[in-house]
């Protein structure tokens, strides 16, 4: 059986990697008050969105250029969810860190990418708006995690399940 | 009775200016600005000091005549984010409580250059007086003179923001405040 070429693994895999973790400190912090442990979460949190994106991009120019493998068989509405998800899933992995960078642009808070490199501001500082994005940004978060848990859990029922070797495609 | 006494008085007044060159002045503080810049994992954020007050005795023609005196009440501090504004004012920072102002007071004032000025004084905040040199422009807009400089501050100096956050590898100990006073003329 074919499978996604290993630049397209990586960068599934690198980008799974980085949303759990900018889940994970999500979760952490919320609510927290300020400490300087804090301070570092919420810029870790930010490289790992940074990153999404970064990577986001270098996927969908690599995606242009090479088709992945067939399907496997499946039921006709399967497919067609799986491949729903996919395109929602790379609109979200963008649309998410994009919002990020916008709520950290109207908080008053510049993005340096590793603490290394300056981004520039989106946006001009507007309490109000940044209130709004945050929202935004975690209502968006949470679809994407919505629809990455369906997606994992679809791929182990082909797996464990349907045994149809769907799953090491990607490994 | 009355118009020896008001003559004395106006005289009085015209001998003190005389003396001491001119009188200070009542900053316009709805019209100056005092702001700070500090950084955090080298993300530059920006505060501002909303409540201040100060009085200025200062003719660009006679700067070594000029007093400043400014006054921040650190009741009105920005620390940027509603996450740091719930313990800016805390005792690890500026220990509000305690320190409800900080201030300058000049000693001297001199010539630093072709319309730049320098305003050797003491600088207390927290509790602590230290000696600062502080460079500063005046430029005439109208009827109002316009005092613009900057300050590099070293936070820990003044135990601004101790305990877990004197790890400055978080929060850098170089904070630099920033001004434009304006002062009617």
């Amino acid at each position: 059986m074919s499978r996604y070429t290993l630049p397209a693994r990586a960068l599934h895999w690198l980008t799974a990697i980085a949303i759990l973790g900018a889940l994970a400190i999500a979760v952490w912090i919320d609510g927290m008050t300020l400490s300087p442990a804090k301070i570092r979460l919420i810029n870790y949190h930010k490289w790992l969105g940074l990153t999404v994106l970064w990577l986001w991009v270098l996927r969908v120019l690599w995606r242009a250029g090479h088709r992945p493998p067939p399907d496997v068989p499946m039921p006709a509405w399967q497919a067609r969810a799986a491949h729903a998800a996919h395109w929602a899933l790379y609109a979200l992995m963008l649309l998410v860190p994009v919002l990020g960078w916008l709520t950290s642009s109207a908080s008053g808070f510049p993005l340096v990418y590793l603490g290394l490199f300056h981004l520039p501001d989106l946006l001009a500082k507007d309490k109000e708006l940044a209130h709004q994005l945050k929202e935004i940004h975690g209502f968006f978060a949470w679809t994407l995690i919505g629809i990455a848990a369906l997606h994992a859990a679809a791929a182990f029922k082909h797996h464990f399940i349907d045994r149809d070797g769907l799953l090491r495609r990607m490994l | 009775m009355t118009a020896p006494r008001s003559l004395f008085a106006a005289l009085s007044a015209a001998l003190l200016t005389w003396t001491t060159g001119a009188s200070a002045r009542p900053i316009d503080a709805a019209h100056s600005q005092i702001g700070f810049r500090f950084t955090q994992m080298n993300v530059g954020v920006d505060g501002a000091f909303h409540k201040f007050s100060g009085d200025i005795d200062f003719d660009p023609a006679h700067p070594d005549r000029g007093h400043i005196t400014l006054t921040i009440d650190l009741h009105g501090i920005d620390g940027g984010s509603d996450d740091a504004n719930g313990l800016v004012q805390d005792k690890d920072w500026f220990d509000v409580a305690h320190f409800p102002s900080a201030s300058f007071v000049s000693s001297s004032v001199k010539t630093d250059g072709p319309g730049r000025y320098m305003a050797a004084g003491t600088l207390t905040i927290k509790g602590t007086s230290r000696p600062v040199s502080v460079p500063f422009t005046a430029r005439p807009e109208g009827r109002v003179l316009q005092l613009q400089g900057s300050l590099p501050v070293q936070r820990l100096q003044y135990k601004i923001g101790v305990g877990d956050w004197a790890d400055v590898g978080t929060v850098a100990d170089q904070v630099s405040v920033t001004f434009r006073i304006a002062v009617p003329q």
